[in-house]
């Protein structure tokens, strides 16, 4: 018979071998590379650039392609199309119509156009003002164009529909002209997608562009003209990069391949011990073996080579601990996956198993008491000792990350949250597993050692484990956990070891002893883990505040001061060496204050600034602004023109309530001649609006995103000198104008001037940072946080709940599925069904209502939003009317200047728009430089002056950001001269944070609600379960035999009535099994009394005979009577002894013997038996022992009497010469002895009977052998089978519980 | 067997305790009675921006990664930036190098003006074969009485 274990060990070890064979192929290939490459490269060169030429033209064509479907699927519309073509332009609001109705990205834009390149309709942003060019270059029906205008450049494809009347284009971007990659501007680029696809730099130029360098590969494309219309310069790749790439490749490869040369091995491995049966080999073999593929993974890089998403990103979380096996979040899950089984093998070692069947009761020594209570000390400092750890874990997780955990307008944590906190319970649940195994461990060393009751050794060891907390606190320099969780977490171990007497003592089913543990261990996990992590994460709250306030206490940024003065520094040079020769005066036609923008720091991250070039007479030659108001740079300017060249200048504060400094330097500027040209001056605002549309203050940018909730509670700073308010950025939180001297006396005595106070600012609740300078002294900054109430709290553990619920979903359906493999029934009884029904039909209307109501608030809350705007617009509208009273008015005195005032009236940005085109803004400079469109969209274009319509509402990006715009027409003496615009960007957030203020609130009934839901669901459950768990245990017993049993009631329901017919059943059945038995009885003794009669009257007749024989032959004195005496004593004799053997037998089936079990080696005892029957002649015998050898527990005489039996029958059934084998082996928990013999075997009819008492085939013997033979075996908690074909031999099979 | 186990538990516990720069203490060379408003032993501050330098030149960050302060703030690249504590930093640095070979690099500024020391400095790297250049700076602030590295820019 084949090992079971070699048959499910072959095929892992095949994949081992494999995978480790393809490992070795693949670093011989590594080493080979970098030699097969370099002999090649000519070649391969040669190859690659035509290769690479065919890449370039086919993303070109590509692109191209994708533009003309479009193109075609819009000339396909005859409604439009055709029209025009009969010259019979369509309405324009309809053409505007029909084009929206074509499906494109933010990016694309539709435009129809007349030969003179005016637009007629379109859809999208707009791609130049000169469409003109785009047609003029080209002259056949379907074109394609690259052209540059503003920030990009773009590819349009176009279409005459009406020839020399009307044009159809479609447009993308390709490319982003300026290396600028900001809040402002999404990049996109053909050419970086190329050079990541071809491994090389790539840079796409204009033609005519500046000469290419030697060494680079140009790819000219051309359009259907065969003119160049753009093109495509690759850096020269060399061998040196291509083996890099390879390389990295085959290292990527190998890493992956060993991953799972290690899964196979590792499954080998737990395979093979398994069947080894030796619980502490099992459990020292999975850890070594699951720790080893843990290494391995990490060693290899797998999975992260793979996955190098976020998961795997440092930058959400990362830490140093143990060499790399945490040094992201995605390694961290898996680290602590592995923590989790291993605690769980620790614990099914220590509590599930049962490894010792008899406890020695003998008294023990005084050694073995002293060791008990050590042992109990020892394992309560070791478990302190591992909370602590886990403690600085959650640290951890909390402050070597950037994961915001609590979000407030979300109703579900976000991935990485959600996995944080998994991994929290994961690692509170393991520490739970483990402690509660060591408790369990002390508890019984205690047990064994001390003659004590129960409860005594309870109360003994707890009150040590509960002793050892102050000691460790003792112990403990830097604490890392409140004494609470402390306590908390070995409440709920003992707690835990104790129910798991309870369960056992129960005999509550397995799997539903899983289950309980899942619950437990979770909350458990839950309960002390989440509020540590809030702990935390206040912590880390408080050490940023901390740093935030210190920072406001420096004179100035050293960062920001460096990249105002690089910038100044880049931007001359710039001047210098590109653009000397452009004329400083004219710079603005050129954009120049733009363009150097975009080279410096500044540019690139979308810092709020502004650039001016001034000429030298020093008259303003251009300027370029975004995010700074002008108050804020006249302030700043005249600052940085006070002070020297070349240096950074900076203004304290920028306005009332806002804060930040202003950052200044100016340079002079020259040409390559060294001669003067003019000079520029270079401003930086600290203060960073995270979007160009709000006034709202916020954060300073380099705190911006670092305190949770900051959406829904106020965040105030203030300054103080000498302990008067000099400035403060609070609305809610505006403090006193005197600073407390308590407060300002504590921060000096303080050895850091840190000081933390809860106070109250305005009756509002805070917690607040005082932070002392060491440079100017009497100089205090601090940071009030507003104190949200406790239904923000409970809102975010109930987020964190649902996880922990979400995770015993999971477990329960594994567990559920793993029974109804193994039994094939539902995990979940009647209870469970019960509980499961009431929680959904709670959970399906209460999830309905929230998710309506939370449509509601969010609709309540964007017609709120949408209200404010019409107002806005109304109010804009009105004060226009005031000053513009004609057309002209319009035209002429509504320019920049005025919105800027406006807006600044009115605190919001806004825009005018005439014929399409923007006519003046509050933000001009933007327009300018290409941020924002100067075309009006497309929809507000038809909706406000084609259409009437007075307000009109649409959604637009800047950059990734979207908000919504409102327009309106400008009616004046009843006529439409232009658009106003406003933008509401800022009410996004109030938005959000009223949906979040809902969430919380609401959401918290809601579940509440739940919770009482389902804790009434259980009771309930409970209750209506109960009876029917009664009636289960009553029918078990009933079926094994126990008539005894009834089922107490007292309900009139259906329930009451099926117990009280259940009792009558019963009742009944007891009745019908006396009668029964009593029949039975009366049977057997009739029929054991025929049989005795028979089998005597056997014996009995040759004596009769015999004696009368004997009587006649002394009777008649014949000479031989001395030797009938002989002949008949011993027949006599004879008989007797039969009748002795008879009475033996009856004697032997009818007593229960009293048994005395031993440990018996199986083989031995077969040997035994063997060895008894070596002399009968030509039979031979085979024994095959087992391996490893068996061991039952059993009655020696019995089990021997048994192989006698057995043994007996098969020489009786072998006539002439045979052979009989008997073999033994192990298989799961049952030994297996088989005993064949070579016979002639026994018919089908016979084999049914041979096992009934008085069934023989045989002249001699009772017929009881096997009978017997088989409750010997039945005694032993084992089974007899006979397996025998005529012709064939007979082979007894005998199995039964192997014993250790 | 259950005291090996018991041994196994005690060592892991043991190294369980997580080594977080702020909680052990910095390392780094401390200031006996530093007085405010006075600029610090230029030594003191060369020696962090010369483990720096060694560092990158070397390609490897073990030079000066116990140098970092409790919140470093890093910009990596155009528009990516973030605070993070000392291990992150270490962590996203070397994430960082790991996909750049460095071929030179050396500081050229650096500066103590305002008690507020900063170094500048330019680097050239290859990386998937392109060859590219990239400005690196780093400035140093207080934390309890020892510099650290509170900023590190890599544009």
């Amino acid at each position: 018979m084949r090992n079971p274990a070699e048959r499910n060990i072959r095929p892992a070890l095949w994949g081992f071998f494999i995978c480790l064979a393809i490992a070795g192929i693949l670093h011989v290939i590594g080493i080979f590379v970098p030699s097969y490459i370099r002999d090649r490269w000519d070649a391969e060169f040669n190859a690659r650039k035509s290769q690479n030429e065919q890449i370039i033209r086919g993303a070109f064509q590509d692109r191209v392609d994708q533009l003309k479907e479009i193109l075609d699927n819009i000339s396909a519309d005859t409604s439009l199309v055709a029209k025009m073509r009969s010259s019979d332009f369509p309405d324009a609001l309809t053409a505007f119509k029909k084009l929206k109705t074509y499906k494109l990205n933010a990016d694309q834009t539709v435009d129809i156009v007349d030969s003179s390149g005016n637009p007629h309709a379109w859809n999208g942003p707009s791609v130049t003002n000169r469409y003109a060019d785009i047609l003029n270059k080209n002259s056949k029906e379907v074109f394609t164009q690259v052209s540059q205008h503003g920030l990009r450049t773009y590819i349009t494809v176009g279409r005459c529909i009406v020839p020399y009347e009307y044009y159809l284009l479609v447009s993308e971007p390709l490319e982003l002209n300026s290396p600028i990659s900001n809040r402002f501007v999404r990049r996109t680029s053909l050419s970086d997608d190329l050079s990541q696809n071809l491994k090389v730099k790539v840079a796409m130029r204009m033609p005519g562009a500046a000469q290419d360098s030697q060494g680079e590969l140009v790819v000219p494309i051309l359009n259907e003209e065969n003119n160049e219309i753009v093109r495509f310069v690759l850096e020269e790749k060399t061998a040196e990069s291509e083996i890099d790439s390879y390389t990295e490749t085959v290292s990527t490869l190998t890493g992956i391949i060993i991953a799972l040369c290690s899964i196979f091995a590792a499954y080998a491995g737990i395979i093979w011990i398994s069947y080894k049966r030796k619980i502490w080999l099992t459990f020292s073999v999975s850890f070594v073996l699951l720790w080893a593929l843990r290494i391995i993974w990490r060693a290899v890089d797998f999975p992260g080579a793979i996955i190098n998403g976020r998961l795997f990103n440092p930058k959400i979380y990362s830490s140093q601990f143990a060499y790399g096996l945490t040094s992201s979040l995605g390694e961290l899950i898996l680290s602590i996956s592995t923590i989790a089984v291993t605690a769980w093998l620790f614990f099914s070692y220590f509590v599930l198993t049962d490894r010792k069947k008899t406890i020695i009761n003998k008294p023990a020594s005084l050694t073995k008491r002293i060791y008990a209570v050590l042992l109990t000390g020892m394992i309560g400092l070791l478990l302190l000792w591992m909370f602590r750890g886990f403690s600085e874990a959650l640290r951890s997780f909390v402050f070597d990350s950037t994961i915001r955990f609590i979000n407030p307008s979300e109703i579900l944590l976000d991935v990485e949250s959600t996995l944080m906190l998994a991994n929290v319970l994961l690692l509170g649940g393991s520490l739970l597993l483990i402690s509660t195994a060591l408790i369990r461990e002390a508890r019984n060393t205690l047990f064994l050692s001390f003659d004590i009751s129960a409860f005594s050794i309870r109360v003994f060891y707890i009150s040590a484990l509960l002793l050892c907390i102050p000691l460790f606190i003792w112990i403990d320099k830097t604490p890392q956990s409140q004494y609470f969780s402390i306590l908390l977490f070995i409440i709920f171990s003992v707690v835990f070891a104790e129910l798991l007497y309870y369960w056992k003592k129960m005999s509550i089913a397995d799997a539903s002893m899983k289950w309980r543990m899942a619950v437990i261990i979770l909350l458990g996990a839950f309960f002390i883990g989440a509020p540590m992590m809030h702990q935390k994460l206040q912590q880390r709250e408080q050490r940023e505040t901390e740093a935030a306030a210190k920072e406001l206490l420096r004179p100035s940024d050293n960062w920001l001061s460096f990249i105002v003065l690089d910038g100044i520094r880049t931007a001359a040079e710039s001047v210098r060496s590109e653009y000397a020769s452009i004329d400083i005066p004219e710079a603005g036609k050129t954009n120049l204050a733009f363009v150097l923008w975009t080279k410096t720091l500044l540019g690139k991250e979308g810092y709020n600034s502004a650039l001016v070039l001034y000429d030298i007479e020093g008259g303003e030659a251009d300027r370029f602004v975004v995010g700074m108001s002008n108050p804020e740079q006249k302030e700043i300017l005249t600052h940085v023109f006070e002070g020297e060249e070349n240096a950074v200048h900076f203004i304290g504060r920028t306005g009332r309530k806002k804060l930040g400094k202003l950052y200044g330097a100016w340079i002079a500027l020259r040409d390559k001649n060294e001669k003067f040209i003019g000079s520029l001056a270079l401003l930086l605002s600290e203060q960073q609006r995270n979007s160009i549309y709000t006034q709202e203050l916020e954060p300073l940018r380099q705190f911006a995103d670092r305190f949770e909730s900051s959406m829904v509670r106020e965040i105030a700073f203030h300054e103080y000198k000498n302990d008067v308010l000099e400035f403060s950025t609070g609305i809610k939180l505006n403090p006193d104008n005197y600073l407390s001297p308590d407060i300002s006396s504590e921060l000096l005595k303080t050895a850091s001037p840190v000081l933390w106070k809860d106070i109250k600012i305005n009756d509002n609740r805070t917690r607040t940072v005082f932070v002392g300078s060491m440079e100017l002294p009497g100089k205090i900054v601090s940071i009030s946080l507003e104190k949200l109430d406790i239904r923000w709290e409970l809102f975010n553990y109930l987020k964190e709940f649902f996880v922990c619920l979400g995770i015993l979903a999971a477990a329960g359906i594994y567990l559920s599925i793993r029974k109804r493999r193994q039994t094939n029934t539902l995990f979940f009884g009647f209870k469970g069904k019960l509980f499961l029904g009431f929680a959904c039909i709670t959970l399906l209307p209460l999830a309905f209502l929230s998710y309506y109501n939370r449509q509601l608030v969010s609709e309540q809350v964007q017609e709120q939003a949408e209200s404010a705007l019409y107002r806005e617009l109304y109010q804009l509208q009105e004060r226009i009317g005031i000053y513009v009273v004609d057309e002209e008015d319009f035209i002429q005195g509504v320019n920049n200047d005025f919105c800027e005032a406006l807006a600044g009236e009115y605190g919001a940005d806004f825009s005018i728009y005439r014929d399409a085109s923007v006519h003046a803004s509050s933000l001009s400079e933007l327009y300018r430089a290409g941020f924002l469109d100067e075309r009006l969209n497309g929809d507000a274009f038809a909706a406000s002056v084609l259409g009437d319509m007075n307000y009109f509402l649409t959604k637009e990006k800047i950059g990734s950001v979207e908000y919504v715009v409102g327009y309106s027409p400008i009616i004046i003496n009843g006529t439409n001269v232009g658009v106003l615009a406003v933008p509401t960007l800022n009410r996004e957030k109030q938005m959000e944070a009223e949906l979040a203020k809902r969430n919380a609130y609401v959401f918290g009934i809601y579940a509440i609600v739940f919770g009482i839901a389902l804790i009434g669901g259980g009771l309930l459950a409970l209750r209506f379960a109960d009876p029917i768990r009664q009636l289960t245990i009553a029918a078990k017993d009933v079926s094994e035999g126990n008539l005894a049993v009834r089922i107490d009631t007292h309900s009139n329901d259906e329930i009451g009535i099926l117990a009280g017919s259940f009792n009558e059943m019963v009742e009944r059945l007891k009745k019908s099994r006396e009668e029964l038995s009593k029949h039975e009885r009366e049977s057997a003794w009739k029929e054991m009394a025929k049989q005795i009669a028979h089998e005597i009257r056997n014996p009995l007749t040759p004596i009769k005979l015999s004696i009368q024989h004997l009587r006649q032959a002394f009777k008649d004195k014949a000479a031989d009577r001395e030797e009938i005496l002989q002949r008949v004593t011993q027949t006599v004799i004879e008989q007797i002894e039969a009748l002795s053997r008879i009475a033996s037998e009856f004697s032997s089936f009818a007593r229960i013997p009293e048994s005395k079990y031993e440990r018996l080696n199986i083989d031995e005892l077969l040997a035994e038996t063997i060895n008894l029957f070596r002399e009968v002649k030509e039979i031979s015998f085979i024994h095959t022992p087992s391996s490893p050898p068996a061991f039952i527990i059993a009655d020696r005489d019995q089990l021997r009497g048994v192989f006698i039996n057995i043994f007996r029958n098969a020489i009786q059934a072998i006539k002439k010469t045979g052979t009989i084998t008997a073999a033994s082996c192990l298989e799961k928990h049952l030994c297996i002895i088989r005993i064949s013999d070579t016979g002639p075997g026994i018919p089908e009819e016979l084999r049914t009977k041979i096992f009934e008492p008085n069934f023989s085939t045989k002249t001699e013997g009772m017929g009881l052998g096997l009978a017997i033979a088989r409750r010997v075996i039945e005694d032993l908690g084992g089974t007899i089978t006979c397996l025998s074909e005529k012709g064939m031999g007979t082979t007894f099979e005998i199995r039964l519980p192997a014993g250790q | 067997m259950k005291w090996l186990i018991i041994i196994l538990l005690v060592s892991s516990a043991a190294c369980a305790q997580v080594k977080m720069n702020s909680l052990t203490g910095k390392k780094n060379i401390t200031l006996k009675n530093p007085k405010p408003g006075i600029i610090e032993v230029n030594s003191l501050i060369k020696e962090i921006f010369k483990k720096i330098e060694s560092g990158l030149k070397a390609n490897s960050i073990d030079f000066f990664k116990d140098e970092f302060g409790d919140i470093v703030s890093m910009t990596i690249g155009p528009d990516e930036h973030g605070y993070y504590s000392a291990n992150q930093a270490v962590s996203v640095l070397v994430n960082y190098f790991s996909e750049r070979r460095l071929s030179s690099f050396e500081f050229s500024v650096i500066s103590e003006k305002d008690n507020v020391p900063y170094a500048t400095g330019r680097f050239t790297c290859i990386q998937k074969g392109i060859k590219k250049t990239a400005q690196v700076y780093v400035s140093l602030t207080r934390q309890d009485s020892s510099w650290v590295i509170s900023q590190f820019n890599i544009y």
